[in-house]
């Protein structure tokens, strides 16, 4: 069997990408696909799977899975590499606008990506995490393109469900007040000032002890998390929006879906969005902007909106809350969808593309 | 606004939420959701409450922060990556039979001796970052301040002018003889 090393430009504690090629190395292992895990950025948890990706040697009849998601100096590196085989997971990029005024050098990443993408179009093998990607892809030249959504480890979920900050999420938040939940970095793209204008509608004149919980990592965008700072006290807020930061896989994230009431993306641009699946596994009705790869992950489920009428939404959000039945229904039809995306399927189509790379 | 089986029974009125599944009845559902919407529209203007803002405006994302967002932003990345300034050890194996692991022992060795000294400057360079981080958190917010502080009493001075303006137009209303008297 041929060797698969998987190449991204950062290997970061529980994102959806370094989650994924995690799930993908274990997998080989199961296998006995012989392969590492190279990235120019290791998160130190990730050491004993990764190396610097300067570390790798080309090899005949190696292949090289390169997670496309950002431009880096791997992308370049690889491409220069002469005796392996690359092949490509795509993760999806986002727009260079939503960065521009903010942090140009991320800003110039995300158009570097874009080229890069472009760069790899000749490949053989060509996989996207998404239908929505896939696209996007053939939008770029690519052929052939195999789909493989992401494996959400939900048993890992649950077992953080069961720790110590997990135990402290739910003592915090042990109340009756209707929770509006969103799990996402904060990043302008993932549009959290309209979750914050929708809490303000919501505040104002449906339930003044309204609750909206954004759970992600703000070291993406210092300036955007100083935005929604200034409108929450600008708006009146500070009792009603709470900016919790990461909250990982392992350290009990478990607990604020517990906690949700809904689960609200007003996200304008997204490959996948794998909050919105954990959403589903743990009942939580979902209300999304229908952009991108968000309907395509929905699939015909949960309640999607094409216009941000702030008013429609939170509308929704309450008469779905206060009807169990209505509530149920909706739910019902995201555990349907789910089997899409449950970790047997997913894992089986991840085995045969694997199977098919060494062969 | 997009189509889908329900909506598509009902082409003259596309609602904004699209609800899509067998399970839900999303046509009834619009018609709930948009009568609710009417009564809280009238009930909100009823009592002086601006719900057209309230349900389609966007918050002024420009105007929360008087100085470039750029500076924001590079002082927040400074300040997170001020004290990642020390490197690991990354020896990766090397497939060589037999003497692999005694050339895998050396150059362990010998990057730790590295990483050591190398480390030893970064902790100093990191105490650095540290304070320059923080100080210039505390400009960027004071000088934040400052701009704001002066752009309110900017508006006052503006509102003060505006209110005399007013007070010499009425008083020139009142004696137009007298205005021009000053004008001469």
């Amino acid at each position: 069997m041929k060797r698969i090393d998987q190449f991204m430009a950062s290997l970061v504690y529980g994102d959806a990408i370094g989650n994924h090629a995690m799930e993908i190395w274990k997998l080989q292992k199961e296998l006995g696909i012989p392969g590492s895990i190279y990235a120019e950025h290791i998160d130190p948890r990730y050491g004993h799977a990764a190396k610097h990706f300067l570390e790798y040697s080309d090899g005949h009849g190696q292949v090289a899975l390169y997670h496309l998601a950002i431009g880096s100096n791997v992308a370049d590196f690889l491409l220069k590499q002469r005796s392996c085989t690359p092949a490509i997971y795509y993760h999806n990029i986002t727009p260079a606008q939503y960065f521009e005024d903010i942090n140009i050098n991320f800003a110039n990443e995300c158009r570097r990506g874009r080229e890069q993408l472009k760069l790899f179009a000749h490949v053989r093998h060509a996989i996207a995490a998404s239908e929505y990607n896939k696209l996007e892809m053939e939008a770029e030249g690519f052929t052939d393109v195999r789909v493989a959504h992401y494996s959400v480890d939900f048993a890992r979920i649950e077992r953080g469900a069961r720790n110590p900050v997990a135990r402290s999420i739910r003592a915090r938040f042990d109340d009756d007040r209707f929770t509006i939940l969103f799990v996402g970095r904060v990043v302008p793209n993932k549009c959290q000032h309209d979750l914050i204008s929708l809490t303000q509608y919501y505040r104002t004149l449906l339930d003044p002890n309204v609750r909206l919980l954004l759970v992600g990592s703000y070291a993406y965008s210092g300036a955007y998390h100083y935005r929604l700072q200034t409108q929450i006290q600008r708006q009146g807020l500070d009792k009603n929006v709470e900016i919790a930061g990461a909250i990982g896989t392992d350290d009990g994230l478990a607990a604020v879906y517990e906690r949700a009431n809904a689960f609200v993306c007003m996200s304008e641009h997204e490959g996948f969005c794998v909050p919105i699946i954990e959403a589903m596994h743990f009942g939580v009705p979902v209300y999304a902007y229908g952009s991108t790869g968000v309907p395509y992950t929905l699939g015909d489920s949960g309640v999607l909106f094409d216009e941000k009428r702030f008013d429609w939404v939170a509308e929704t959000v309450s008469h779905v809350g206060g009807d169990p039945v209505l509530r149920e229904a909706i739910v019902s039809g995201q555990r349907a969808r789910l089997g899409v995306f449950d970790n047997a399927t997913t894992r089986a189509r991840l085995r045969d593309i694997l199977l098919q790379l060494a062969s | 606004m997009s189509t889908n089986d329900s909506t598509a029974k009902h082409p003259h009125a596309l609602p904004p939420v699209r609800l899509s599944g067998s399970l839900v009845d999303a046509w009834s559902l619009n018609a709930v959701i948009e009568s609710k919407v009417a009564k809280r529209r009238s009930d909100a203007i009823s009592k002086g409450i601006d719900y057209d803002n309230l349900a389609t405006g966007k918050f002024d994302m420009q105007s929360s922060g008087r100085l470039p967002q750029q500076l924001h932003e590079a002082v927040f990345q400074a300040d997170l990556l001020r004290d990642k300034t020390q490197v690991q050890l990354l020896v990766s194996e090397r497939p060589l039979p037999i003497i692999g692991r005694v050339v895998e022992r050396m150059r362990t060795a010998l990057h730790q001796a590295i990483i050591f000294y190398v480390n030893m400057g970064a902790q100093r360079q990191a105490a650095f970052n540290v304070e320059a981080a923080k100080s210039l958190t505390a400009l960027v917010q004071a000088l934040e301040d400052e701009v704001e502080h002066k752009e309110a009493a900017l508006q006052e001075l503006r509102a003060e002018i505006r209110e005399l303006r007013g007070q010499v137009n009425a008083i020139e209303r009142k004696s137009p003889g007298a205005a021009q008297d000053a004008g001469q």
